[in-house]
């Protein structure tokens, strides 16, 4: 949308998990609060909402950012990623499976952040090294786990990856 | 805290956006939201109307123009990462721009919003300052240039007026030997002090060496009891030492939770020696 008056409620155009939409969002929202209120996409988490713990991580055109510090005014004419878009229907995707291989998670609340983040990585590059993945991951916080076991999961779902393309 | 109620504005020109931008004086622009969004989110600002550049074509260009790196505002610390010729004709650029928060950070934040913003310990502000760069402003009163040197007055605090919207940033680039020394509690913290170094080679002469500073000390600057001791002189580890001495005692500092004011001097004089012996051993 193009306009040269302001308003408080705005049109968009956004791509979200393949299925684009014409919603009307309000100018305050976060892309967080219109995913989870209006689109009830209530995967992706708030925690801090100021930057800080990347528990909201999406991806926007294929890039993972904080969907509490984009508005959701911003999605205009975007693609989004939510955690919602990685498995298909019941069967999780493979680097789902390695969390719940590695166990890395208890809480959970930290999850679909991590996901995201290391679905970035895994995208752009398919087999990083144990410090490539502790960087991609670094922007996220987890109380739980301590990370030994998020990292392991994400190098093994690089070689599960992997090994089902040869 | 969920933010407060805003009106949102996203002009598809400069014209536009300066327009909108001289008829609220509580609006603001946004550009990656990367610093403003998390200030309104903690109530330290309310803008009235949030004036978004992201639908102006071609604000986030990267190019060699003559001499200089042409890059516009809303190239992304990302972007200014990946790129080719920003590693190749001003690594210090690529080299302080690892440190600026993480990933997901970067991949929205902007070069024009990091200047504007102004923060004391920000990588672009430091390095547009040791590089002697400047930044090209519009409004709708007229455009103007404005150097580095003139740029950074505070905390949070630059010469643009509330008007005025940054175009176009400019960066020389000779041949210069650079060093780049940060420290941070966690990797992708602000850091606690950053130092740049900027030295002549031995096509330019010995003088004209830049060394600035954020962090520690309140806002980014240039450390010139540091400059003067190099200048007209051969680097040596020796002359390191003496220069970062130099600096040091002509810094004040600030103190807080993160540090007391005497522990950030000593972190700063030994960041000034090992970043202008590491600019030395690029000679
Ligand atoms: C958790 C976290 C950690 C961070 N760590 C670091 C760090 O280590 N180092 C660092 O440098 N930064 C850090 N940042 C800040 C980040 O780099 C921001 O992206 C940057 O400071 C501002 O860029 P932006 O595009 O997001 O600007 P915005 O947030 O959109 O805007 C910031 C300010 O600049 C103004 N503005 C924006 N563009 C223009 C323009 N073209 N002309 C005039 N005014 C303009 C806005 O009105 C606003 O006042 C961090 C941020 C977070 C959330
Ligand atoms: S909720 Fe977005 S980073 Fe914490
Ligand atoms: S699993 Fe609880 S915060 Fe990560």
């Amino acid at each position: 949308m193009t306009s040269t008056s302001s308003s408080d409620r705005i049109e968009i155009d956004v791509e979200i998990n393949g299925r684009r939409r014409a919603v009307v969002v309000n100018a305050r929202d976060t892309l967080a609060d219109h995913l989870r209120n209006d689109q009830k996409l209530t995967g992706t988490k708030l925690g801090c909402e100021q930057g800080v713990c990347g528990a909201c991580t999406i991806l926007m055109d294929g890039a993972a950012v904080r969907s509490c510090l984009t508005l959701a005014a911003q999605g205009d004419g975007r693609s989004i990623r939510t955690v919602e878009d990685l498995s298909e229907g019941s069967s999780l995707s493979p680097l789902q499976e390695a969390f719940k291989k590695h166990h890395a998670l208890q809480c959970g609340f930290c999850t679909a952040g991590f996901l995201m983040s290391a679905t970035e990585l895994l995208e752009s590059n398919p087999s990083p090294t144990r410090d490539e993945v502790v960087e991609a991951l670094s922007g996220n916080f987890c109380r739980c786990t301590g990370y030994q076991t998020i990292v392991a999961a994400v190098l093994d779902a690089s070689e599960q990856i992997g090994n089902a393309n040869g | 805290m969920k933010l407060p109620a805003i009106n949102y504005a996203s002009p598809s020109s400069m014209e536009e956006a300066c327009d909108l931008l001289s008829t609220d004086e509580d609006s603001k622009i946004i550009a990656g939201g990367q610093s403003l969004l998390p200030v309104m989110a903690m109530r330290l600002a309310q803008p009235s109307v949030l004036i978004d550049l992201a639908k102006i074509p071609g604000l986030d260009a990267i190019e060699e123009s003559g001499n200089y790196m042409r890059l516009g505002p809303m190239a992304t610390h990302t972007s200014i990462l990946s790129s080719p010729v920003i590693s190749k004709n001003l690594p210090l650029m690529s080299a302080a721009g690892k440190y600026i928060a993480h990933r997901q950070i970067r991949n929205r934040g902007t070069l024009g919003g990091s200047l504007a913003h102004g923060d004391a310990a920000g990588e672009w502000p430091l390095v547009l300052l040791a590089l002697d760069g400047l930044v090209e402003v519009q409004s709708v009163r007229g455009k103007r240039t404005i150097e580095a040197d003139d740029l950074f007055v505070g905390p949070y605090m630059t010469s643009l007026a509330a008007d005025e919207i940054i175009t176009d940033v400019w960066i020389p680039f000779r041949p210069r030997a650079w060093g780049y020394g940060e420290f941070a509690r966690r990797a992708g913290d602000y850091g606690l002090a950053n130092i740049a170094v900027v030295l002549p080679t031995e096509d330019t002469g010995t003088s004209g060496a830049r060394i600035t500073v954020g962090g520690s000390v309140g806002k980014i600057q240039r450390v010139t009891a540091a400059e003067d001791v190099l200048n007209g002189s051969e680097v040596s580890p020796e002359l390191a030492k003496q220069a970062a001495e130099a600096g040091a005692s002509e810094l004040s500092y600030i103190s807080d939770m993160h540090g007391s004011a005497e522990f950030r001097r000593g972190l700063v004089q030994e960041l000034l020696r090992r970043t202008i012996v590491e600019a030395g051993e690029r000679i």
